[in-house]
């Protein structure tokens, strides 16, 4: 063979050595390529989350309850820091630190990252923010922290790795949290980090901040003075609040024994729950004002008006009520200040179950007052139908009934409040992180429950129970008249009354005149012999009350002006303008269960034809055919409504969620009531975002969660 | 072939210009993020790799117009001199206990191995064509080649540097293959290397490592992250590659991306078109460079012209098998586009050479014997 044949030879073999290199490239970097990328990605790429600061929260006064505190770690590459005394005496006087110190180890002779303060804690990072120097490494993650501890920990809840648990914390995590920042940065083999160009960073931005309604004040006051009452009259735990009597804004409210959310311990469950909302109990005394109120805006007595009291024993189908101090008769004035258990049953007798219901109902027992915090219980309120031998009498002074601390005060503040009923309000506004007002939450009123006349009336019994020898006498005050009721009630396990163990309250209001405060105090399980509501309970009343005019000055207490920081309106002409007596959704095709919910929620009758007991509906298998307002006794605000039963094919016909994004609240409950859904609002102003979302594919109605924000429209 | 060429082979000149000129973006590209970190200075390595690019295209020019036919008087000085400078380093590694391959003369490091290569292939051409007649002899002709051969190729072997030995060795085999060499002869020569190869291998633990690092390359993760972080550059190129200067790699993935493992930053930033053009200029430049062999009237011209060549084709054909993971990682640069110092303008040389033998083609056949005359006086 000649040379240049074997060279023919060679140089097609090296060509063949080529095309498999080509081959072997066309499998990496055309078949394999999309495997690579991401392998390559991953090793090249890291997503960097920064968090945002979490939303403080304010008392009405502006004074912070809850807010953050920072752990700090500095590190220092002292070759690339150009001027290091001055370095060090920033970073001294942002860690409050020794400045010789520092200067020690910012002159090293290193290219290496040296740790300078690890993990301290600093209240604020102002100083620190300011030094923006080439090698000075500052990480800092924030903590909350709260400058008052225990006071009004139940309602302001606390975080555990940055997420609410409870209370205002919990509900509002969704304003508070903020948006996390993010950013992609690129490494390199040694793992260094450089931000990764073309993309633009998302900076976190901090959550809204939250003012309460209540004034840390008066917060210190309640707790304060709660705690000591229960310490002296021995008893388990208790409760109490301060309302604003115009606006329905909660001003203090706690329940003992409470906790340190700074210092979280395991046994600090009990202690975490808001038991002004989250528990129930029988009102017992308390609650024979709106017996009282009912036969009075009814004008079926006269308050000097002789009742029969059955000289202290009344026996009727079968049980037996006492008085303490019996007498054959006595006027429905006295009736009321001896708080007398016959009197109140008889004037029940006048007004009938279904009147003793609706008022009992109007006065917001029995649902839920709207609080913006999670954990409420709605109590029990027995329908009419559900009424057995003596449960109108047992009623009407406060058992067979059971009802949260907040519902109770409610239906004093409505008396004080020429009978209409505010909506408890605990959130005040919410500000963006840059102070501009975001939501503001203004005083609602309810409903009309009385009229003005009655609530007049009854205002001036409560002075009687207060000033006239009543039951409640240790709860007058120096030159400010206090109107208010005693209560107390024997213990209710659950399955019946044990005698020896009693709850006792006290709920007052002041000035008599024209009421701005109320305070609300209840508590639990007293052993000792003393138990008495106007014993025990008023003391603590009167005692709160007492600092509390001292706090706001006595030439205060009765101006309109009190706590309303001049937006203040009076509630009537609101409620002249809302007309929210009149309002009835549109229920038809509804399920009954969700009809009846929302009925019920809005303080609507109702009745359902054919069934004469509907609580004993499967309401789950009807839906609304039809119904129609009724005039009845000149209530407007009465329906009554037609059902069927869903047959399967309806079942199986799958809705589609309506979008209400960008609605306010009204139009938005308006549309998904209107197509039978129910509704959870969380926030205020317009619908940001709903689940399910907007198109969801649902085989029947279910209940759909609104989250809003912004400006009222 | 005909009168008319006298001229240099144009497509053999202007692909080598190109990829020096080439050379200067990949490794200023591969080398500044490196160089950054170590030096605070992205340009160090393109200065220095400008100035033997420089260099080179001068050495390309002057050895182009150096007639090739005065490496016949030569070619026994510069194998020796190849020998002395490798058996110099070779002691100087005894003495440092330590791997040595470099000579440093002021600020130039030179390695004698690249030296060598063509020392080697220039003598063999001589030998061969001046034992034209016996050739195909075992004693007379064979031996006296495979001496020079297995010489240098153990000398560099125990510096050590197997690659580069393996492919003195494999370049010097194909020379004999196209010479009238006994098939006979080569076969067993290979035969018996083979055993020698292994005892090496196994008795170099730094290689062993290397050789079972490669069997788990492929799954990108595996303990040979030189080739793992190659491939993925190569992968994550694509089609178009991720742009010029853009590659990830290079940024400590890829140690010394600008040696070794360029071929993998070129294919990771300009992409599969960008590999494929570069292999393919390799490609022309070997057919180029073997047509050279073909049309060249003289033997002398014509193995030396071959053995040329074959250098070029063995460095890029391993370094880029390397790259793509066809072969076990080792440590050889691809001609003209890797950082390469003393190699790149050695290289420049053999080109140089090479063209001046494409410029002769065509010439008086009469100079073997004119020339082996001369000698003899």
């Amino acid at each position: 063979m000649s040379t240049n044949k074997k060279i023919l030879i060679i140089s097609l073999v090296l060509i063949a050595g080529f095309s498999i290199t080509i081959a072997n490239l066309i499998k990496i970097q055309l078949f394999e390529h999309d495997k690579w990328e991401s392998v390559a990605k991953k090793q090249t790429q890291d997503r960097e989350y920064s968090k945002p600061l979490r939303g403080i929260i304010f008392d009405r006064n502006m004074k912070p309850l809850a807010i953050n505190h920072f752990n700090v770690s500095v590190k220092v590459i002292p070759k690339r820091i150009k001027n290091a005394d001055s370095v060090a005496f920033l970073l001294a006087s942002a860690l409050n630190s020794n400045k010789e110190k520092y200067l020690r180890i910012l002159e090293m002779d290193t290219d290496y990252e040296v740790p300078l303060e690890n993990n301290i804690y600093l209240e604020n990072t102002t100083l620190l923010d300011e030094i923006n120097s080439d090698g000075v490494i500052i990480t800092k993650s924030a903590f909350r922290y709260y400058p008052y501890g225990k006071l009004a920990s139940q309602i302001i809840g606390f975080t555990k790795n940055d997420k609410g648990k409870t209370g205002v914390e919990y509900t509002y995590e969704r304003d508070l949290a903020g948006k996390c920042g993010m950013m992609i940065m690129q490494k390199d083999g040694n793992g260094n980090r450089r931000p990764f160009q073309g993309f633009r960073n998302q900076f976190p931005e901090p959550g809204s901040n939250i003012v309460l309604s209540i004034d840390i004040n008066l917060q210190r006051i309640l707790e304060e003075e709660l705690e000591k009452g229960i310490f002296q009259s021995k008893s388990k735990s208790g409760k109490a609040l301060i309302v604003s009597v115009k606006t329905g804004e909660i001003l203090a409210m706690s329940s003992y024994p409470t906790y340190d959310p700074n210092n979280i311990k395991s046994s600090d469950t009990v202690g975490m729950k808001n038991r002004v909302i989250t528990d129930q109990f029988d009102p017992g005394s308390t609650f024979k004002v709106i017996t009282a109120s009912g036969v009075l805006d009814k004008n079926l007595a006269g308050v000097n008006s002789e009742i029969n009291t059955e000289n202290g024993l009344y026996e009727f189908n079968g049980r037996v009520l006492k008085d303490e101090y019996g007498s054959s008769s006595m006027s429905f004035r006295k009736v009321i200040e001896k708080s007398s258990n016959i009197g109140v049953a008889k004037l029940s007798e006048m007004l009938g179950k279904n009147e003793l219901f609706r008022y009992a109902r109007n006065f917001g027992i029995g649902s839920y007052t709207g609080l913006e915090l999670d954990g409420e219980v709605k109590g029990t309120l027995k329908h009419p139908q559900q009424f057995g031998k003596g449960t109108l009498q047992f009623m009407a002074i406060g058992y067979e009934v059971s009802v949260n601390l907040l519902q109770m005060a409610m239906v004093y503040q409505c008396i004080a409040n020429s009978g209409i009923m505010m909506k408890p309000i605990i959130i005040k506004r919410l500000i963006s992180s840059s102070g501009e007002r975001i939501n503001e939450n203004y005083p609602v009123p309810v409903r009309q429950v009385i009229s003005k006349k009655t609530s007049k009336i009854v205002t001036d019994l409560l002075e009687g129970v207060v000033n006239n020898m009543g039951t409640g006498t240790e709860a007058a005050l120096e030159y400010i008249t206090v109107a208010g009721k005693t209560g107390t009630t024997q213990f209710n396990t659950g399955d019946g009354y044990i005698s020896h163990i009693h709850n006792s309250s006290f709920i007052g209001f002041y000035p008599a005149e024209n009421p701005t405060v109320l305070v609300a105090v209840f508590l639990d399980e007293i052993k000792d012999e003393k138990f008495f509501g106007g014993l025990v309970a008023a003391p603590i009343f009167r005692r709160i009350s007492k600092r509390l005019i001292d706090y706001v000055g006595i030439d205060r207490i009765n101006s309109n002006d009190l706590f309303n920081e001049g937006y203040y309106k009076h509630s009537e002409d609101i409620l002249n303008v809302t007309n929210l007596n009149n309002e009835i959704p549109d229920i038809k095709g509804m399920d009954l269960y969700n009809a009846v919910n929302i009925l019920e929620e809005r303080n609507i009758h109702f009745e359902i034809d054919g069934f004469s007991d509907k609580n004993k509906i499967p309401q789950k298998k009807y839906i609304v055919a039809e119904y129609s307002k009724r005039k009845k006794e000149g209530d407007i605000r009465y329906v009554s409504v037609k059902i069927r039963e869903i047959n399967r094919n309806e079942k199986n016909v799958l809705l589609k969620v309506p979008d209400v994004t960008g609605l306010s609240i009204r139009k938005a409950i308006g549309k998904l009531t209107s197509e039978g859904y129910s509704v959870e609002i969380s926030g205020s102003g317009r619908v940001q975002s709903q689940i399910p979302e907007p198109g969801t594919e649902l085989r029947q109605t279910r209940k759909i969660k609104l989250f809003c924000k912004g400006k009222k429209s | 072939m005909n009168e008319k060429t006298n001229k240099i082979d144009i497509w053999i000149f202007l692909a080598v210009i190109g990829l020096l000129l080439f050379s200067l973006l990949a490794v200023y590209s591969a080398s500044s993020y490196y160089f950054y970190g170590l030096k605070k200075d992205t340009e160090f390595l393109l200065r220095n790799h400008l100035i033997k690019v420089i260099l080179g295209i001068a050495m390309i020019f002057l050895f182009m117009k150096l007639d090739y036919n005065i490496y016949r008087r030569i070619s026994k000085f510069l194998i020796w001199f190849a020998i002395f400078l490798l058996l110099y380093v070779l002691l100087f590694a005894a003495a440092k206990k330590n791997v040595y391959r470099w000579i440093d003369i002021g600020p130039i490091s030179f390695q004698p191995s690249d030296f060598a290569k063509y020392a080697l292939v220039i003598h063999i051409s001589y030998l061969l064509m001046k034992k034209k007649e016996y050739t195909h002899l075992l004693y007379r002709g064979y031996l006296p080649v495979l001496f020079y051969i297995l010489m240098i190729t153990a000398l560099v072997a125990f510096q050590p540097n197997l690659s580069t030995s393996l492919i003195i060795f494999g370049s010097s085999m194909f020379l004999l293959f196209v010479s009238p060499v006994k098939m006979k002869h080569m076969i067993i020569t290979v035969l018996l290397m083979i055993p020698f190869i292994i005892i090496f291998v196994v008795s170099n633990e730094y290689m062993l490592k290397r050789l079972s690092k490669y069997s788990d390359h492929t799954s990108g993760m595996g303990a040979d992250n030189q080739l793992a972080q190659a491939i993925i550059g190569l992968g994550n190129g694509g089609l178009i590659g991720v742009g010029a200067g853009n590659s990830y790699q290079k940024e400590y993935f890829l140690h010394e991306a600008y040696s070794d493992f360029i071929f993998a930053v070129v294919g990771e930033e300009y992409g599969f078109i960008g590999a494929v053009i570069l292999i393919l200029i390799f490609v022309m430049l070997i057919v180029r460079g073997y047509k050279v062999a073909k049309d060249i009237n003289d033997d002398f011209g014509k193995y030396i012209a071959f053995g040329i060549t074959t250098i070029i084709a063995l460095y890029s054909f391993v370094n880029i098998s390397v790259a793509t993971g066809i072969i076990p990682t080792t440590g050889v640069p691809i001609p003209f586009v890797s950082y390469g110092g003393t190699a790149l303008v050695i290289n420049c040389i053999g080109i140089g050479i090479l063209l001046n033998i494409s410029s002769q083609r065509g010439q008086v056949k009469s100079l073997n014997e004119k020339f082996s005359k001369v000698v003899e006086v």
